[in-house]
């Protein structure tokens, strides 16, 4: 008898240890919002990373651009108990303690694009400041040395924002120095906001030659506002990303280039690093792991070497 | 009586603001010479444009006493809703305009209807509606930013020009002198004027307070589901957060524009000053190349000024009034 | 058991069965680290709501808290990154800030006779637009998010024990000011001044210097919760606190204080955020689209008004049935 009990506690045991086991691994994905190409395309790198995982469940959530949100939203991942987390902070600064913590209690993070002050598991980045210089060198050479180019800015703590345009201007400064950088505003990542500023800049400068915005929704807003202006044609307009519908208008040569990113590739690699980490291929280190996806520029005569299903 | 002198008196309000109107273009004309151009005036009206047609329709609810403050949410869901009906259903873009108007008016019915039938303070109504239609908003759209390459003569509302002048402008300008009309010559507008100036007076001349409450939100309304489909037009974009803070600016406008929130009387063509104005002033900053950041301030002082302005209170007795306090000659012994 | 005790009770009992049922829903919900940081994020707004609910009180509004809130966490960060001031120094330069937008609040209220609403709407308009002109820069004039490493400023948002030491401010502000209501001549003045100003004024009541001091107060809770924000965020951004007023405006509401005046309390205000706090956690747990809480917030406010003014509305009806049966009853008895 006492026997039988033994057995049938080792079994409960041994049933319970195999469900420990196998429980969900639970993969969370938190951009700065879902509303853009640029982060769904991310997300589908990711899905279809975690589609053939078994026991891999996987939520993504919106900050609405909010950091407040996506401070909140982080410490919901921490207490649900996620196992690792993929975010792309709204603001470095701002983020930094939300990372910590996790990483405190054994969640890594890996970011995508813009990073955070203290060290981390990962970072899976587009090469911000190499692009933006890629495309100070671009317009320079376009321009030919000479003219009045403006800047659409990222919010001031975007890092990813911020680092492409001290790439331009670096190059900028370096090889073009008589090329006048005649204005810079904050365009919030926003298409509305960027089509304002354009106007603006349309109006307050009778000869602008070129618009560098770090973003393509920007991109495609400036060139709205050239179009609306009448001035498309003397204007060149570079973004930065490469989401589809900018290609099109790179095709239609409404739009003069952009810095282009595989974004499926860049999500799936975050993805990958985050499973790697979790199954123990990977170990972390001590400062955090910076990955770089390198950009291409993408301009009407290149633009045909990026295949249908490498855009999204 | 002397019809001129009277005619004088009814639009004193309006002759007042547009004379403050035209120094400010003086000054602005002498900091910047690229202020008058015929380019920069058409680009400050065209900028002004979505703003000016919530208003003409906005109007309303202060003169009865109350506000809306639900039309920047209601003009966002408009732009993906009419984006869903065209793109996403294949509707006619006539049909589906037709379509958003409708619930448009439905929205602002349902506020009407909320604040005078469950006496709900129409502050808290519209608060109400600016968040849940946003909530509305981004789970239509998954939080998207949609871009609206198509049906091409939709997007001619937005971009399309006549003789030169872009289409929002003449949009604007006929809901304004709509709008004007309905105000200071119909029954309708005579009524909404006498809600807000004395609610019992009016019941006893036969006006349902009610009935005029429920129009006039409905039209709120719709003048911002109108401002939406331009705004979806013209920025090719149909997203929850566009329009985000425009009720502040539809209100500034008002209260520069001369009207009253306590109710009782208003006036279009004040409003639509009032938005030149404040675009003026945002122009003039931008042809300073100062930061962005600037325009807020400016709003924000221009919006005390007119408001000191219109309660007719002098600012010498008041700082008069200050250090004559009791207990402020001890004070400053 | 007075109506706004069977209020309470009534909300209290709600807040317990949702948080059973979110509790068999999602267990993680019912984890230390949850709730201490649900408490967390209910003590922000709520400590800003505390003040609102003496503008309330007063039959005003407040605006501009989402924009005191940014510009007094912009005044830290300037003294952090360009003095070597300690914290003890420049938190109450913030919180004194506070008050002294809250106290020109009050002064275009009172004195030029303006509406409330559009002051404050216009104050926040100009404070947003100094926020980010103050806003710390780099060389290039990039507006840089400073990190804040000062372990005084960060220990505010540290726990005692496993509370976090914004909730405990929160409950002894609310309960200082709670007292100070109902127990001082102050409080009484604020109630008086809400009900009936004209009849305030009569029985001697300055007014003008009660609604000066309710901004003040505000403005001083809205700097007061922006310390804690900034310390939990460890930096500071011109954007904090911008469109966060509806929690606020819905924590008080919710919590029994009406817009119309003269009525209301702490206790209620306390209950009210933390109803809001629940629900936000609440969609969060239970994997709803986070797109819906403005709806569920936004339609509660309706439901919670309809109901109080139903209430009111019923409340008078049998007030008046009463009344007249009272006196054609004394009538008889007087025949």
């Amino acid at each position: 008898m006492a026997k039988a009990k033994w057995m049938v506690a080792a079994a409960a045991l041994f049933s319970l240890a195999c469900g420990a086991a196998s429980a969900e691994t639970k993969i969370g994905y938190l951009p700065s919002t879902v509303g853009q190409a640029l982060t769904q395309a991310w997300k589908t790198g990711i899905e279809n990373t975690l589609k053939g995982q078994p026991n891999v469940s996987f939520q993504a959530l919106d900050a609405q651009m909010k950091a407040e949100i996506q401070v909140t939203m982080m410490d919901d991942f921490i207490n649900q108990g996620y196992n690792a987390i993929i975010l792309q902070p709204i603001d470095a600064a701002a983020l930094t303690a939300s990372v910590k913590k996790a990483e405190g209690k054994g969640i890594p993070v890996i970011t995508l694009n813009t990073d955070t002050k203290l060290p981390h598991a990962a970072c899976v980045t587009m090469d911000d400041q190499g692009a933006g210089y890629l495309v100070g060198e671009q317009i320079g050479k376009a321009l030919g040395g000479k003219g009045n180019v403006a800047i659409i800015q990222s919010p001031p703590g975007a890092q990813a924002g911020v680092e492409r345009e001290k790439g331009f201007r670096a190059a900028m400064a370096k090889l073009y120095p008589e090329i006048k950088i005649v204005g810079a505003q904050n365009g919030l990542w926003n298409k509305d906001k960027a089509i304002e500023i354009m106007n603006s800049f349309l109006q307050v400068n009778k000869q602008l030659d070129a618009v560098f915005a770090v973003n393509d929704n920007m991109a495609e807003g400036a060139m709205i506002a050239a179009e609306a202006a009448g001035r498309l044609n003397q204007v060149k307009i570079w973004g930065f990303n490469g989401q589809k519908s900018t290609l099109t208008l790179i095709e239609q040569g409404k739009i003069t280039g952009t810095a282009y990113t595989n974004a499926y590739d860049q999500g799936a690699t975050a993805a990958k690093y985050a499973l790697d980490l979790l199954s123990g291929a990977k170990k972390k280190g001590d400062k955090t792991d910076v990955v770089v996806v390198p950009p291409f520029a993408a301009t009407k005569d290149s633009v045909a070497q990026i295949k249908p299903e490498q855009r999204w | 009586m002397n019809t001129k002198s009277a005619l004088f008196k009814e639009h004193m309000v309006e002759l007042r603001l547009f004379g403050v109107l035209l120094g400010l273009m003086v000054v602005l004309s002498l900091i910047s010479d690229r202020f008058l151009t015929v380019d920069n005036l058409t680009n400050v009206l065209w900028s002004v444009c979505l703003i000016g047609i919530m208003t003409t329709g906005a109007i309303y609810a202060p003169i009865t006493g109350g506000i809306d403050l639900s039309v920047a949410s209601m003009a966002a869901l408009a732009g993906i809703l009419a984006n869903v009906f065209m793109n996403t259903l294949g509707m006619n873009w006539i049909v589906a305009i037709l379509i958003t108007l409708v619930i448009g008016a439905g929205i602002g019915w349902l506020n009407g209807v909320v604040t005078t039938k469950f006496l709900v303070p129409a502050f808290i109504v519209t608060m109400a509606a600016k968040t849940y239609l946003f909530g509305v908003a981004m789970l239509v759209s998954n939080g998207d930013q949609i871009t609206i390459m198509e049906p091409a003569p939709f997007l001619q509302i937005g971009i399309g020009k006549l003789l030169g002048i872009p289409i929002p402008i003449y949009i604007m300008f006929t809901l304004v002198i709509l709008s004007h009309i309905l105000l200071k010559k119909t029954v309708f507008g005579r009524r909404t004027i006498a809600v807000g100036a004395n609610e019992v007076a009016a019941k006893l001349t036969g006006v349902n307070p009610d009935r005029t409450r429920i129009i006039v939100y409905t039209i709120s309304s719709v003048t911002a589901t109108i401002a939406g489909i331009v705004m979806a037009s013209l920025t090719q974009q149909a997203y929850a957060m566009n329009a985000t803070g425009y009720e502040l600016d539809v209100i500034t406008a008002i209260v520069v524009g001369g009207t009253s929130l306590m109710g009782g009387s208003g006036s279009v063509v004040g409003a639509l000053i009032g938005a030149v104005m404040v675009g003026f002033i945002n122009n003039g900053l931008n042809l300073l190349d100062m930061p962005s950041a600037f325009h807020p301030i400016a709003t924000g002082i221009v919006i005390l000024v007119a408001l000191i302005m219109n309660q007719g209170v002098s600012v010498p007795a008041v700082l008069k009034r200050w250090f004559a306090r009791p207990g402020a000659a001890e004070a400053a012994k | 058991m007075s109506v706004s005790a069977i209020r309470r009770l009534i909300l209290t009992g709600l807040l317990i069965a949702i948080g059973i049922a979110l509790s068999i829903a999602n267990p993680t919900f019912l984890k230390l680290d949850n709730l201490m940081t649900m408490l967390q994020e209910a003590s922000l707004t709520g400590i800003v709501a505390i003040g609102f609910t003496l503008i309330l009180i007063t039959a005003g509004i407040d605006m501009s808290i989402g924009a005191v809130i940014a510009i007094t966490s912009m005044i830290c960060v300037n003294f952090i990154s360009y003095t070597q001031l300690p914290a003890y120094i420049y938190i109450p330069v913030a919180l004194a800030a506070g008050c002294a937008i809250g106290w020109v609040n009050g002064f275009f209220i009172t004195h030029f006779k303006l509406p409330e609403f559009i002051v404050t709407l216009a104050t926040r308009g100009i404070l947003a637009g100094l926020a980010l002109i103050i806003a710390v820069k780099d060389e290039q004039g990039f507006v840089k998010n400073v990190f804040i490493e000062d372990p005084v400023f960060l220990s505010f948002g540290e726990t005692v024990g496993p509370v976090y030491i914004v909730t405990i401010v929160f409950i002894l502000l609310a309960i200082a000011t709670q007292f100070f209501m109902k127990r001082t001549r102050a409080g009484t003045n604020i109630y008086a001044s809400g009900a009936n100003p004209t009849a305030a004024r009569l029985s001697g009541i300055n007014v003008d210097r009660t609604l000066i001091g309710v901004y003040m107060f505000s403005g001083f809770c809205a700097a007061l919760s922006s310390i804690f924000l900034a310390a939990r965020m460890m930096t500071a951004m011109p954007e904090f606190g911008i469109g966060n007023e509806l929690d606020v405006i819905a924590s008080v509401v919710i919590g029994g204080t009406p817009f119309t005046g003269g009525i209301g309390d702490i206790w209620g205000t306390i209950i009210g955020t933390l109803f809001i706090a629940l629900i936000k956690n609440g969609i969060l747990k239970l994997g709803l689209s986070p797109y819906i809480q403005p709806i569920v917030i936004g339609g509660i406010i309706i439901v919670t008004v309809v109901a109080d003014v139903w209430y009111k509305h019923h409340a008078e009806k049998k007030a008046t049935q009463a009344a007249r049966r009272k006196a054609m009853e004394s009538k008889e008895v007087g025949a």
